[in-house]
Order: C-alpha cells, then sequence, then structure tokens
C-alpha cells in the first residue's frame, strides 16, 4: 500500500469491507459510488481485491505447512544425543549426556590436555540462541568465573564452536542431588539426624554466602540444584555440597551490601515453592540476598521436617502466589519437636515475608545455626507479636548507644592529640576520616538503603570492623580507640569471644603509640580484665586489673582507683576469698567518700559488693544493713526504674528470704519486680527470674494459689523468650507443680511434673542435678496421689545420680532417702522403712549442717517401728 | 524422579508464564515481554523437538507446536478462560518470532565466517526460498500491524498460531463473522505487499 496513514487505511479498508462481501460483479458500480473522485484509493482497492481473487500459496496454507524445512536445517540440542557424542568442542571431546538445566545441556566430556573430565555447558538453543538467552548463558558463566569456593563448581573455560554452539566447562560434579541425597537418609527425628542435615544445610550457607560477597545472588536455589558428595576420609572436614547452575543468578556491581537485582531481572523464573515472596510476586527491584536467604530457609525448612513451609500443590496459580506471599509456614516444632525453640526461631526468621525482618546475610543465618547447634543464645529475634514490638525500641536503642559508644570513641581519640600545631591539624584529619568511616557504618542501618532498617547490632560491628581494619591503617590511635570500642560493644551483646581480639589488638596499638602512664591505656587494661573474667581466665584477667591499677594509681584519678580495685575484689569473690574481696571494697569505698562522698551512687555500687562479701563470710546482719544502706541511697540517687536499685532490692530480699523473714523478703521482691517491669517491660527473662524468687517466697509461706500465678507468669515469659524446648521452662513447670502439690491439685500437678521430666530429660545433660530435682518432687506428688510405685522409681533414679553427683553422704541423698523411707513405710515394708530411716540418721549425723534434722527423723523411725502411719499418708 | 522433577519444574515454569500473562492483562507491559520471552522458548523448543523427532520429513505443524505448548501449560490445571485466549496470542507471536530468528540466523550464518564450507544442496534451496518467504512475510505483517493492530492480531492467531476461524474470534472477542472478513482483507493486504510494488495500485 502507498499509505502508512491508519485513517487513510480505515477508509481503503471500510471500502474493501464492503466490495467484498458483494458478489464480483457488483462491486465495481458500488466502488464508483464509494471512492467518487479519489482515484488513488480507487486503484489501491483494485489491486487490493485482485489480490483476493489470486491464489496465494503462501497464505493460504497455515505457518506449518511452509517452514518445516527452516526450522530443521538448525543443529539439534533436544534431539538424539548422539548427534553431539563423540564431537569435539572446544579443547573438549563429548563422551555423553549428563543432564539440563533451564537453558543447556550438560554433558561430560574429556579434555586430553590437561588430562581431565569436565561437565560441559552447552546452550540449548544452539545457533538459534535469542540475544536474552546467550546473554543470560554468559552472564552465568561470568558469575562463575567470579566465584572460587569449593562448594561451587569451578568454571574451567568458555566459548564458541565454529558452527555457533556456546559453551562452557566445569568442574566434573561427582555426587547425588540433595534431593536424592534426602531420600537416602533416615527420617530427621533423632537429633543425629538432625545434626548431620544441619551441616549439609551449612556448608550450602558457606558456599553462597562466598557468592554474596562476590556480588553474584543466585536467586534459584533447590534441592535438585545442589550435588552432595561422598563423604570424604576426613570425618572431620564436615559433609562437601557443591551449588550448581547459576543460571538465572545476578551480578552485581560493588559489594555485597549493596546487592540487588537490575531492573530487567528474570521476574518468573525459579522454581516456586523455593522462592521468596518478592521473588514470587515478580518484585523484580526488590530481589536482593534476601530472597536466597529466604530459599535457604525453605530447603533448610524441608531438610528438617521434610515438607515445605507453605505448600500450594493443586492450588490455581493466583492462590499459589498468593499463599507464598501471604501464609505463615507451619511451625516446624509443631512437625518435630526437637525443632522448639531456636531451630524454629532460626528457620522462621528466615522465612519472614518481609525481608527486613529476615536475617541479612548469610553469614547471620549460618552463624545463628551454629550457635544453636552449639547451644549458645542465638543472635537473631524471633519474629512473634510481642519481638515485633519490641524490636523497634530495641533496634534504636543499639544504634544509639553504638553511636554514643563510636562518638565518645572519637572524642577521646581526638582529645589526647590536641597538643601543638602539627598534631591539631592531625587530628583534625583523623577527625575527618573517622567521620566518614562512621558514616559509612551507620549507612548500613539507614532503613532507606537496599538492605532495609533490620541490620542487626552484629552485622553492624562486623561490618565496622572490616572497615576499621581497611580504612584506618596509618591511624593506629584512632584505629586503637575504636577497636576497644567494637571490643566493647561485642562484649554487650555477649560475643565474648569475637570481642577478645579485638580488645587485645587496641591495647597493643595503645601500647605502641602512647605514653606508658597514659590513661587510654589503663582503661584498655580494665575493660580486658572485665571480658577475661567473664571468660573465667581469673589470672589473666587479674594481671590486667593490676596493671590498670599500677597506672591509675600514679595518675590519682580516685574514680578510676577505685573502680580497678573493685575489679580486683570481685575477682576475689569468683575465687572465694572473701576476706581479701572484703578489703579491696573497703579500700575502693575509702577512697570514693573521699571524693564523691558517703551517700553517692558510686560508694553505694562498692557498698552492695562489700555486703554480698560479708554475706558469704557468714556475716548475715552486718550484710543486711550494708544492703539497706544501699539501697537508700540508691533511692535517693538513682531514678525510680533504674536496674542497679532492681538488683539491691532482691538481692535484699533474698538476704531476708533466707533468714526466714518472708514477709520483708516478699514486700522487696515486689518492689524490685515493679522496677524491673518499668524499665524493661513485662516480658523480660529478669522479670522471669524474680517472679521465680517471689513465688518460691509465696511457695515458703504456704500462698500456694498467689506462687502459682507467679510461677505461671515466670513459664510465660520463658515460652516466649526461649520456647518450651528449653530447662528454663521446664524449670519453671516445676515449680508450678510443686505449687499445685502444696494446694493438694494432684493430678494437675503430676500432669504438670510430668511434661517438666519429659523437657528437662530432653534439654539436660542426663545426669543433671536440675533433673533430681524433678523427680523429688515427682515422687512426694506421687506419694501424696498414692501412687507408691511411681513415687519409688522417680527417687531411686534420683538417688543413683545424686550419690555419683554429690557423694553418699550429702544433703542432697539425705533428702531422697528420707523421702524413700516415707514411701516405703506407706507401702507397708517396714524392715526396708526402717533400713532408710537409720542410713538418713547416719548421713545427717555426719554433718553439721544436718544435725537439726535429726529429731524429725527419729520420731519418724520411731513411727515406723510403732505402726503409725506416715506423715503424708 | 528425574521424570518427576521434570514435571515440577514445568509446573513452576508454567506458573511464570500464568503469572505473566496475569500481569499483562493488567497493563503490565515488562511482564508480557516476559510472558512472550517464556513462551518463546517453549514454542522454540516444541519446534525443534517435534522436527528432530520425525527426521526426515520435513513438515512442521505449526498448528501442532503451539496446541502443545497450550497442552503443557494446561496439565498443570490453573489456566483460566481469559489466561487461554491471552496465551494463544502471545504464543503465536513467539512462533512468528522463532520462525523469523532463525530466517535471520540463517542468513547470517551463510555471510558470516566459515559459509564457504557449508556444502549447498537441494535441500538448502528450500530452506533459502523459505528465509525470503518468512522475512518478506514478517515485514509487511508489521506494516499491516501499524496500520490496523487487530488485522495483524488476527493474521498471527490464523497463520502462525493456526488457530480455527472459533478460536480466533474467541481470543480477540469477536464474532466469527468478522474474523473470517478481517482475514480476507488482511490477506488480500498481505499478497499485494509480497507481491511487490510493481503490482501496486499506483496509476
Amino acid at each position: 500500500m502507498s499509505t502508512d496513514d491508519p485513517a487513510r487505511w480505515r477508509r481503503l479498508d471500510a471500502v474493501l469491507d464492503e466490495l467484498l462481501a458483494l458478489p464480483p460483479h457488483a462491486r465495481t458500480g458500488r466502488l464508483d459510488e464509494l471512492a467518487g473522485n479519489d482515484r488513488e484509493l480507487r486503484a489501491e482497492v483494485e489491486a487490493l481485491l485482485h489480490c483476493d481473487e489470486t491464489d496465494d500459496g503462501l497464505l493460504d496454507h497455515p505457518a506449518s505447512d511452509h517452514f518445516g524445512a527452516l526450522l530443521a536445517a538448525s543443529p539439534q540440542l533436544d534431539g538424539p544425543d548422539t548427534e553431539l557424542t563423540g564431537r569435539e568442542v572446544g579443547p573438549f571431546r563429548i563422551l555423553g549426556r549428563l543432564g539440563e538445566g533451564g537453558m543447556g545441556v550438560v554433558f561430560e566430556a574429556r579434555q586430553s590436555h590437561p588430562p581431565r573430565t569436565v561437565a560441559l555447558k552447552v546452550l540449548r538453543a544452539g545457533v538459534f540462541a535469542g540475544t536474552q538467552q546467550l546473554r543470560m548463558f554468559r552472564r552465568e558463566a561470568e558469575s562463575l568465573g567470579r566465584l572460587n569456593h569449593p562448594g561451587i563448581a569451578a568454571i574451567h573455560d568458555a566459548g564458541r564452536t565454529g558452527d555457533g554452539l556456546h559453551w562452557f566447562a566445569m568442574e566434573r560434579v561427582h555426587g547425588e542431588s540433595l534431593d536424592a541425597w534426602l531420600r537416602g537418609r533416615p527420617a530427621p527425628d533423632t537429633r543425629a539426624e538432625i545434626a548431620a542435615r544441619t551441616a549439609v544445610c551449612l556448608a550450602v550457607c558457606d558456599a553462597i554466602s562466598h557468592a554474596h560477597q562476590r556480588g553474584v545472588v543466585h536467586l534459584d536455589l533447590k534441592p535438585s540444584n545442589i550435588m552432595v558428595l561422598p563423604p570424604s576420609g576426613d570425618a572431620a572436614a564436615g559433609p562437601a555440597v557443591k551449588v550448581l547452575d547459576f543460571g538465572i543468578a545476578r551480578i552485581t556491581g560493588g559489594d555485597a551490601a549493596q546487592t540487588t537485582v537490575g531492573h530487567e531481572g528474570r521476574a518468573f523464573a525459579g522454581t516456586l515453592a523455593y522462592m521468596s515472596p518478592e521473588q514470587a510476586g515478580g518484585d523484580v527491584r526488590d530481589l536482593d540476598v534476601r530472597s536466597d536467604i529466604y530459599s535457604l530457609g525453605v530447603l533448610y525448612y524441608e531438610m528438617l521436617t521434610g515438607r515445605l513451609p507453605v505448600e500450594t500443590g493443586g492450588a490455581a496459580l493466583p492462590e499459589a502466589v498468593r499463599l507464598i506471599r501471604e501464609q505463615a509456614p507451619a511451625r516446624p516444632a509443631d512437625l518435630c519437636r526437637l525443632l522448639r525453640g531456636d531451630p524454629e526461631t532460626i528457620i522462621l526468621k528466615a522465612l519472614t515475608k518481609d525481608p527486613a525482618q529476615r536475617y541479612q546475610s548469610v553469614a547471620a543465618f549460618a552463624e545463628d545455626i551454629r550457635r544453636s547447634r552449639d547451644n549458645l543464645p542465638i543472635l537473631g529475634r524471633p519474629p512473634s507479636t510481642a519481638y515485633q514490638l519490641r524490636k523497634i525500641v530495641v533496634r534504636h536503642r543499639v544504634a544509639i548507644a553504638f553511636a554514643g559508644v563510636l562518638l565518645a570513641g572519637l572524642v577521646a581519640a581526638i582529645g589526647g592529640t590536641t597538643f601543638g600545631l602539627v598534631r591539631a591539624r592531625r587530628a583534625e584529619a583523623a577527625a575527618e576520616r573517622t567521620a566518614v568511616f562512621l558514616e559509612s557504618v551507620f549507612r548500613v542501618a539507614d532503613p532507606s538503603e537496599s538492605r532495609g532498617g533490620a541490620v542487626t547490632a552484629r552485622e553492624l560491628l562486623d561490618h565496622a570492623v572490616a572497615d576499621i581494619d581497611s580504612q584506618l591503617v596509618d591511624q593506629p590511635q584512632v584505629r586503637g580507640r575504636l577497636l576497644a570500642s567494637m571490643g566493647n560493644a561485642y562484649r554487650q551483646l555477649g560475643l565474648y569471644r569475637e570481642s577478645r581480639p579485638l580488645l587485645e589488638q587496641a591495647l597493643a596499638l595503645e601500647r605502641a603509640t602512647l605514653d606508658a602512664d597514659d590513661p587510654r591505656i589503663a582503661r584498655s587494661h580494665y575493660v580486658l580484665a572485665g571480658l577475661l573474667r567473664r571468660l573465667r581466665e581469673l589470672d589473666a584477667a587479674r594481671e590486667h586489673y593490676r596493671a590498670a591499677l599500677a597506672i591509675r594509681e600514679k595518675a590519682r584519678n580516685p574514680d578510676d582507683l577505685a573502680v580497678s580495685l573493685t575489679g580486683l575484689a570481685n575477682l576475689e569473690v569468683d575465687e572465694s576469698r572473701f576476706a581479701e574481696a572484703s578489703d579491696l571494697y573497703r579500700r575502693a569505698m575509702a577512697i570514693t567518700a573521699e571524693s564523691a562522698g558517703g551517700d553517692s551512687p558510686r560508694y553505694a555500687a562498692h557498698l552492695s559488693g562489700l555486703a554480698l562479701a560479708q554475706w558469704r563470710l557468714g556475716e548475715a546482719d552486718s550484710a543486711r544493713a550494708m544492703l539497706e544502706r544501699v539501697v537508700a541511697i540508691q533511692r535517693r540517687t538513682l531514678a525510680p526504674d533504674d536496674l542497679d536499685l532492681a538488683w539491691s532490692l532482691s538481692t535484699l530480699g533474698s538476704f531476708y528470704a533466707d533468714g526466714e523473714q518472708t514477709a520483708r523478703a516478699r514486700e522487696l521482691g515486689e518492689e524490685a519486680l515493679a522496677v524491673q517491669e518499668r524499665a524493661l517491660g513485662p516480658d523480660h527473662t529478669d522479670v522471669a527470674e524474680t517472679l521465680d524468687m517471689l513465688g518460691n517466697l509465696n511457695h515458703k509461706e504456704g500462698h500456694f494459689e498467689r506462687a502459682l500465678a507467679l510461677h505461671r507468669r515466670e513459664a510465660r515469659i520463658w515460652e516466649k523468650a526461649v520456647g518450651t524446648e528449653h530447662p528454663y521452662y521446664g524449670m519453671a513447670l516445676d515449680n508450678c507443680a510443686k505449687d499445685l502439690s502444696g494446694a493438694g491439685r494432684w493430678a494437675e500437678a503430676i500432669a504438670d511434673a510430668v511434661r517438666a521430666r519429659d523437657i528437662l530429660a530432653r534439654t539436660l545433660p542426663a545426669e543433671h542435678r536440675a533433673l533430681t530435682y524433678n523427680q523429688v518432687n515427682l515422687a512426694v506428688m506421687f506419694r501424696g496421689a498414692g501412687e507408691l510405685g511411681h513415687a519409688r522409681t522417680q527417687l531411686e533414679a534420683a538417688l543413683a545420680v545424686r550419690s555419683r553427683l554429690y557423694g553418699d553422704d550429702s544433703l542432697e541423698v539425705l533428702e531422697v532417702v528420707i523421702e524413700l523411707g516415707r514411701v516405703s513405710a506407706l507401702q507397708g515394708r517396714r524392715d526396708e522403712a526402717r533400713g532408710h530411716y537409720e542410713r538418713a540418721l547416719a548421713i545427717a549425723g555426719s554433718r553439721e549442717d544436718a544435725a537439726g534434722e535429726m529429731g524429725a527423723i527419729r520420731s519418724e523411725l520411731a513411727g515406723v517401728t510403732a505402726g503409725r502411719p506416715a506423715p503424708g499418708s | 524422579m528425574a521424570a518427576a522433577e521434570a514435571l515440577r519444574d514445568e509446573a513452576a515454569r508454567t506458573h511464570h508464564v500464568t503469572l505473566a500473562l496475569h500481569a499483562a492483562r493488567d497493563g503490565d507491559p515488562a511482564a508480557l515481554n516476559e510472558a512472550f520471552r517464556l513462551v518463546y522458548e517453549d514454542v522454540s523448543a516444541i519446534a525443534r523437538r517435534r522436527v528432530a523427532r520425525h527426521g526426515g520429513n520435513r513438515t512442521l505443524d505449526t498448528t501442532a507446536v503451539v496446541h502443545e505448548a497450550y497442552l503443557k501449560m494446561a496439565r498443570h490445571g490453573e489456566m483460566v478462560w481469559q489466561d487461554r485466549q491471552h496465551f494463544f496470542a502471545v504464543a503465536s507471536a513467539a512462533m512468528r518470532q522463532v520462525l523469523l530468528d532463525h530466517a535471520r540466523r540463517r542468513q547470517s550464518l551463510k555471510r558470516g565466517a566459515g559459509a564457504a564450507h557449508v556444502p549447498y544442496t537441494e535441500a538448502d534451496s528450500a530452506v533459502d526460498s523459505q528465509t525470503r518467504d518468512i522475512i518478506a512475510l514478517d515485514a509487511a505483517l508489521t506494516r499491516l500491524a501499524a496500520l490496523d493492530d487487530q488485522l495483524a492480531r488476527i493474521v498471527e492467531l490464523r497463520y502462525f498460531g493456526g488457530l480455527t476461524i472459533e478460536e480466533t474470534a474467541q481470543a480477540v472477542g469477536v464474532s466469527d463473522a468478522t474474523v473470517k472478513r478481517a482475514w480476507r482483507r488482511a490477506r488480500a493486504f498481505l499478497h499485494h505487499e509480497l507481491a511487490g510494488p510493481s503490482l501496486g495500485g499506483e496509476p
């Protein structure tokens, strides 16, 4: 057509349409009418009418009749493999087909120089690869080229054959896919099997973490893309895996922190079940390392439970995507109770729908898996509602506290260098660099950055330490100060092992660059000493306290001096040298009384140390008086929600409880509880510990229902904080059982005690003393309920363990023996009962601290001999 | 288990196609590209597999190809009616692109390095003629689309997708009669374009 004007075409088309509907002989007349003077239109319509009548040959048969030869003329990769087998591709000779991935067929191939067998991936479409396919194929090769990790198949070579086949050669992996491996394993319902599967998951995490560090996001993690290698001879090396198929992986510029994918990401690739909600939803712009973390979460979930977290089988697609985006996974612990507590918390955190709430790095995910395996507290917060609410507060608190620590470090570093013009200039430069550095640290925490706001304090620190090492090489002083700050921050997070090398490095830097008597060196000694005390390296701690003390004695700064003395005093307490500790506390008090006054909080802090030491020396009355004074000072000088005050109150409460002044003890405990709830919220574990103490007090006073309410609250807090599969929860449950039995609610008591026993048996070492507490409690309950046979079983088990743990003549054994006497008496085994009571008398007689029991035992023994009913019957 | 695995991958892939079709229907051009790309891969693979399977018999039934691609989707039972219509449109366009890409690469291969080593056979002559045909047809169809998109789509569905009048009418959302008439006009136009300007209507 001469026209490319749609309006004109519409007119022409309308005319044509009308004429075609007419019989041929009627068309010319009608065309005259319609075209009028438009000769051009008329000519075009006539040409088209002519074409309509001509047999075309091309268009009159579907394309299928026409283009078969064209399609048939291309090399076939989907056809018989024999076509390529035996062929030379680059330096390789193809031996046979191994399998196929999303866009490539993988062959086994052999190279003669160097002699090796490789996996050769050939682009599926052969010569006729689309540009998009080709780009992705090349990207996979490029991704692999960036990676160098034993968990990722290495790429050897890449190229294109003379006839246009694209290929690359990878390490040939001998192993089985993760799904095949899983099918060959026993069910994951034993600790050993869970450990074996966890080790494989950690190996995968290791490989993916490496990829992320090199700026490669996998985006297609699933069991068929992971090979588990046969075990090597070296058992300590752990399982080896290879992650395959980086076919849709993304390469991104810059470091892993900024690893996100481009807009042209392959929105719908990957396998739905393993896709993160954002990937399944097609939010390509939002795909980053956290998408892989979700997929690892799915893998780990499936490995440990045998199920997918979100089952979409049978659901129509929009529904399946909605499920992935919205449906919470079934709780792993409901599928396998060994996963209760931390393992479940870790898996669910990786599977959080909102990427910002997941682990922010594979390293952090793997770290928590390791910590859980090693029974260390995990660092990831569980995504429960209570934590969601508190999280915001905590996150800001950590960030703010951390900023404070850093800025204090900066000021101190700069402050120490401003003498003379030259040093002032250097200080300016240091300030500038430090400021830049600080900004870079906090950029990670900025919610507007791609990683979102929920960077854990741990990640922040790891990031910062890496930066300090790389950016502040020529700034030893600033570097030392900042390393010390970081070490301190790790210590506050309870990461003592990580803290130590930083603090030691900081001290070494300071000693190399500062005057020997510089107060900063003393400070570093002091902080390191505190850490070493935590790590139970008491001698090393003492060395550092003494070094700090030596510098500070010269400097005559009374506060620092006193603090160093109490540090040493605490060490003496640790080693049960209470008299020596008391002397050191008194020296600290004398110094502080002069500098800050006898009513100052510092003075009160030293005094509370002395009070504890005196208490341990048996000076109960003076210890109580001192602690009363501490409480009085702290009430005056500290905020009403100060945790030091709460500590003093609850300690004083326990002093009174021990002295049988339970009412006063309870008063103090309740006040401590109120302070803690104000400062920490109602669900903090410190609150649980105070509830435990208060509950015990009420139990002791015979207020069983009140005790039960307190212990129930305690149990709920532990459940939220550590899960039900944890000894703390078990012990709280055991407390509840005791209260119930005190109230005579035997059936409920036994139910709780049995649950507690099961939890403790699963979570504690076989011979743990807490288990025997439970067994004795349970025995008393069984006796109360008249189930004497069960009571005896419990007691015999407890007796065996306690004899081993504490010795045959211990108070702990005495308790069990008396109880055995009672049960035997109730069972009518009078000779046996007498035997137990006589043994009890022998034990009590051999111990000063049990002399008071003798009378009661004798009277029970007399009862048995006289045939009187035993107590508790 | 390899079969089950393949089936699962296929199910996942189908999810993606349908997902993309949904998004495309809601007006997301990137999703349409995505759907096209995925369906293209399917159609291309099926076409080549069919050619390979039939060996010497060098006839490709494009209708069967598009239907096989569709069945592969439908096997997972999640396509709603609108998806089906949309799928045929995308698959037909993909079929056209598959043929065109083969032709273009064929041309570039003949021009490129190593061309001299490729022996020329009778079969090659047929391939050459088909190469010219498809490139010319594609250009003509592109011109038609610029003038009247619906006519061009009907051609794609009928010719490349191998859909019947009824199926085409459903896919476009018009009556059977409209499709019949449109096809005839489009055919006339294309025939006219392919015949070259010498037969044009210029006086």
